[in-house]
């Protein structure tokens, strides 16, 4: 104890007046030990924590006539000692007794290879008492061989005397002590055993060595919470080295003048600003207030939506003059009718209007893709100029929840209309009018959606998820118009990262009046609405 | 299905401008300005001179093909269908205020009229309103009567305003 500090000294009495008693002087080693050392209980049954909360090592015969305890508490394996059957003067244990099966104590001593030794030790002393703990279930009791300990003095006292037909060998009073365990018999019916040992402990020249027992703890919800920790620094670790590469969020600002001064801001960068507690997006001209909370998971939320699919919106046509106008990275074959693309939607509202008038849903330049609005039978018009390039009627009419698909591929054009009420995709395939497509075809400018046409009026009604494509593969093979109709995110479909898919909006999800795409190629704008037109779920 | 009330404002006084919550067209005739907005539902009313709500988008979509809000057009201006239904209508509410009347009185009263009636046939209500305010009351078409017409062209111009 001279080398321990002051603090340690106090730690230590603590720690002996409520596990160890009123030690008196020559006590070492107080220093826990655990029921998961393997060094301790070796080849036998582990201790577990105590039914009753109790501190220590419990062990109860599970009724496997294999099982048994050997916690070896004093272990002399592999390093020379001075240590005897002469200076061990004794050892002892406290336990808890539940039942009256009595454990009991083995010290093994060292071979000596003089063709005296038993097996892998010398010889084998045991000290037991049968019966001795008929008396004491339910209570704390100290167990000892030889010398009586002078600590725990407030514990009943239960002796194990010397055993001879347990002990083996010569036993010689200089045999070098190897191990000493406390024990129980194999071959035990279920609950013969039962007990918790708080303390074990040995006395030798004197000194007493004293263990606390502690039972393993079970760190397999903190290893959970360490590993959820993990991911989540990590995913943090990947956003901020997506800030880093340059995506959206320009970090913290003070307030809005701190904001105004960043230099160079770019569309759809965002900012988190202190005294809104906000996040506040850059439309390209000026910062607009998201009013999605500042937070981890908004900074997330807002990323998100900057970047990826969640389909939390759609945005609602109202009929009159509002349109997409998609005016970046819409490659300019789009459209053409002697072109190969694709452009699609789902369709979250429709007009009730059936007045045999047309409704553009796709313009560009002259060019429009048409529905004819007649009752049950809404037929699909192509048109360039007003002069029809391809023409179906299709006896059907889209619904809520209905998606559309249009191909050109140059020499027909195809028109996908599945519908919900039935589970059903439509398929009309039509041979282009190479004479009109010579005279009229007109695809210059941008691509809109919803508004209209040289022949029709602009689309009423709900709008989302629209997908572009250009190029012979937008002419999509039979499994993957199954898969785009048979989903919404098109960014796990298995041609997302094709050439041909130029991008795919989820409309609603930017800040009003911004629609993106996913892929970061193709955005533009709501014209003529007004941010009620983007509807949240 | 749209979230939105649309209005038509002759001189705009409440100062409504494009924004997200707004979103507003405006024509010329004259020294009048006319507005044509689009405004969230629970979003206070505009004033001005007159305010006129749209009940139906194609109400609205009419008054937008107006040459004043859509200078260029390269198919039928949806408010033209709305004329040629309104004076169908003036005209018959015309024969049926005078169908009591004789013959002769019926020529007269044709004669009185012709000018009106002309522009009601080729569905231009606006002349027809400029027409009418020249005509001459009598006994067959007293002031009363002219005044019962004059207002209900005028409000429907107030609704489709023209140059």
């Amino acid at each position: 104890m001279a080398n321990l500090s002051y603090e340690d000294k106090k730690a230590i009495d603590r720690y002996l007046e409520v596990y160890g008693g009123n030690i008196s002087g020559g006590v070492t080693t107080p220093y826990i030990i655990s029921a998961d050392d393997q060094s301790i209980y070796a080849d036998s049954a582990k201790g577990v924590k105590d039914p009753n909360g109790i501190e220590g090592w419990h062990y109860t015969s599970s009724g496997d006539l294999t099982e048994k305890i050997n916690w070896y508490y004093l272990n002399n394996a592999g390093v020379e000692t001075n240590q005897t059957l002469t200076t061990l003067q004794g050892g002892y244990a406290v336990i808890t007794v539940y039942a009256t099966g009595v454990c009991y104590f083995n010290v093994y001593t060292k071979r000596k290879n003089d063709g005296q030794d038993n097996s892998w030790f010398r010889s084998r002393v045991t000290y037991l008492s049968y019966n001795s703990l008929d008396d004491y279930v339910n209570q704390r009791i100290l167990i000892y061989w030889g010398e009586e300990p002078s600590v725990y003095p407030e514990l009943p006292r239960v002796e194990m005397t010397y055993d001879p037909l347990s002990s083996v060998g010569v036993q010689e009073l200089d045999e070098e002590v190897f191990l000493s365990a406390l024990n129980t018999s194999s071959n035990a019916p279920q609950g013969l055993y039962s007990f918790t040992a708080q303390s074990l402990g040995y006395i030798d020249s004197g000194v007493y060595h004293n263990f606390p027992c502690t039972a393993h703890t079970d760190v397999t919800s903190l290893s959970n919470s360490f590993s959820s920790l993990s991911t989540n620094v990590t995913s943090l670790t990947n956003f901020l080295n997506a800030v880093n590469l340059g995506r959206f969020f320009r970090g913290y600002v003070m307030d809005e003048a701190e904001m105004v001064a960043l230099t160079s801001p770019l569309i759809y960068q965002y900012v988190v600003r202190v005294d809104t507690e906000t996040i506040w997006e850059f439309n390209g001209s000026t910062w607009v207030d998201t009013l999605i909370t500042a937070s981890l998971i908004g900074i997330g939320t807002q990323d998100q939506q900057l970047s990826g699919y969640s389909n939390t919106h759609y945005i609602n046509l109202d009929g009159t003059n509002d349109y997409l106008d998609l005016d970046t990275g819409v490659n300019a074959n789009v459209l053409d009718y002697t072109q190969s693309w694709a452009l699609g939607f789902e369709i979250e509202s429709v007009s009730g209007v059936d007045d045999s008038t047309y409704t553009t849903l796709w313009k560009r330049g002259e060019n429009e893709i048409t529905l004819r609005k007649g009752g049950s039978n809404w037929g699909v018009y192509f048109y360039a100029n007003g002069n029809s390039v391809g023409q179906a009627n299709t006896w059907r009419r889209p619904e809520v929840g209905s998606k559309v698909l249009f191909v050109c591929n140059g020499t027909q054009v195809k028109y996908y209309l599945y519908r919900p009420s039935n589970g059903e995709v439509y398929q009309a395939t039509m041979t282009l009018n190479q004479t009109n497509v010579t005279n009229h075809n007109n695809a210059t400018g941008n691509l809109q959606l919803g508004q209209m046409g040289v022949q029709g009026s602009n689309w009423f009604g709900g709008i989302n998820n629209a997908l572009i494509m250009e190029g012979s593969g937008s002419d999509l093979g039979t499994n993957q118009i199954t898969e785009y109709f048979g989903g919404q995110d098109v960014t796990l479909m298995s041609f997302y990262n094709d050439a041909e898919l130029i991008d795919f909006l989820p409309l609603g999800e930017d800040i009003y009046p911004t629609v993106t795409g996913t892929k970061g190629v193709v955005s533009g704008n709501l014209i003529n609405g007004t941010e009620s037109d983007f509807v949240a779920r | 299905m749209s979230d939105k009330r649309f209005y038509l404002v002759k001189n705009i006084t409440s100062g409504e401008v494009n924004s997200p919550q707004v979103n507003r067209l405006d024509g010329i005739i004259g020294v009048d300005t006319y507005s044509l907005l689009k405004k969230a539902i629970d979003a206070p009313e505009p004033t001005g001179e007159y305010v006129y709500e749209y009940m139906i988008t194609d109400d609205f979509n009419s008054a937008l093909s107006l040459n004043i809000f859509t200078p260029v057009c390269n198919s039928i201006r949806a408010y033209k269908r709305y004329d040629k239904i309104f004076c169908d209508d003036i005209i018959l509410q015309f024969q049926s205020d005078a169908g009591a009347l004789s013959k002769s009185e019926t020529n007269s009263l044709l004669t009185l009229l012709s000018g009106v009636l002309e522009y009601l046939n080729i569905n231009s209500p606006h002349h027809a309103y400029t027409e009418l305010q020249s005509v001459s009351t009598s006994a067959l078409f007293p002031q009363v009567l002219k005044d019962k017409y004059l207002d209900i062209l005028d409000e429907y111009l107030k609704k489709y305003p023209r140059i």
